[in-house]
């Protein structure tokens, strides 16, 4: 069946409002992945290679309901991690023994870093090869195109 | 981002088990009522927009209680939900009264009546003009790609 608005308006707030996934009490994180990947919804957290040394180690986000809203132009579902102070930002330290590392993208992890939510991949990767140099991850979106459902 | 398997399979957990709409039982179970106008499948339509048949004269399924059922399609991997009607099967059958009456898809909606979540328009409509006339009725069901999130 086709769903209509009166069920697709239902999703966003469900889903950012979701405990057990989006909403924890203790807010999930976004850590940098250092090494190349492809993106697949069946991978474990442990196929993932994730920054932790000095100034790239995961950020957590915000605890609690995130942001929801329709994108006026695709009517998609859009559920929006919120952003913490300071941003997703990471930035390498003076001095930066451990580089150069290349950044292939962001994911979204649980607190706890057992499992992860959702994953970004750059289109373009960054290294990161001396020290002062810093990298912001874009707004991080599910977006859900609901005329899908069938 | 691209969702983790968990994340694509909670959303058909909390839309398709919410109590407050497709997921309720008795009294407040949905219906799939049959669409005896013409009509196009399309997100932004509401119930006022739809003729429906009359429910005395057996023109709607009831969703049984707690009858939501969540699976995969073997083939496809599409991620389903679904409801057991609570009395027959999934077949119209056109009765002696307000014939004739023709069947241009069916609507899931809220039991009573005012709220629409989904609709299935059936390829070609059916035409009953005579009693204990049937046809196999779409089910009460959604399912998803795994492509439904970006």
């Amino acid at each position: 069946m086709k769903m209509t608005n009166g069920l697709i308006d239902t999703i966003g707030p469900l889903l950012a409002a979701d405990v057990p996934t989006l909403a924890p009490v203790a807010a999930n994180k976004v850590a940098l992945i250092t090494d190349n990947f492809v993106p697949d919804m069946d991978a474990s957290i442990g196929d993932f290679t994730l920054g932790s040394t000095t100034g790239l180690t995961p950020i957590a986000g915000v605890a609690g309901t995130q942001l929801e809203s329709r994108d006026p132009v695709t009517g998609e579902v859009i559920v929006e991690i919120k952003t913490p102070a300071g941003g997703f930002r990471w930035e390498t330290p003076d001095p930066f023994t451990d580089g150069p590392i290349t950044v292939y993208g962001f994911l979204l992890i649980d607190n706890g870093a057992a499992n992860w939510l959702g994953v970004h991949k750059l289109t373009d990767p960054i290294t990161l090869d001396g020290p002062n140099q810093q990298i912001t991850a874009p707004a991080l979106t599910f977006a859900i195109d609901a005329t899908k459902v069938y | 981002m691209l969702p983790t398997r968990v994340m694509w399979l909670r959303i058909r957990e909390l839309v398709g088990g919410n109590v407050l709409t497709i997921g309720a039982d008795d009294p407040d179970a949905p219906h799939l009522f049959a669409i005896i106008a013409p009509y196009t499948d399309n997100p932004n339509l509401v119930a006022a927009d739809l003729t429906f048949g009359p429910t005395q004269f057996q023109w709607s399924f009831l969703a049984a209680d707690g009858s939501i059922d969540l699976g995969e399609d073997a083939i496809s991997q599409a991620a389903s939900w679904q409801r057991i009607d609570a009395g027959r099967p999934w077949t119209w059958k056109a009765s002696s009264v307000g014939l004739p009456v023709t069947l241009y898809g069916v609507a899931l909606v809220s039991n009573d009546g005012a709220t629409l979540y989904a609709t299935e328009q059936l390829p070609d409509p059916v035409t009953f003009d005579r009693i204990n006339q049937e046809t196999d009725s779409p089910r009460m069901r959604l399912q998803y790609p795994r492509d439904l999130v970006r």
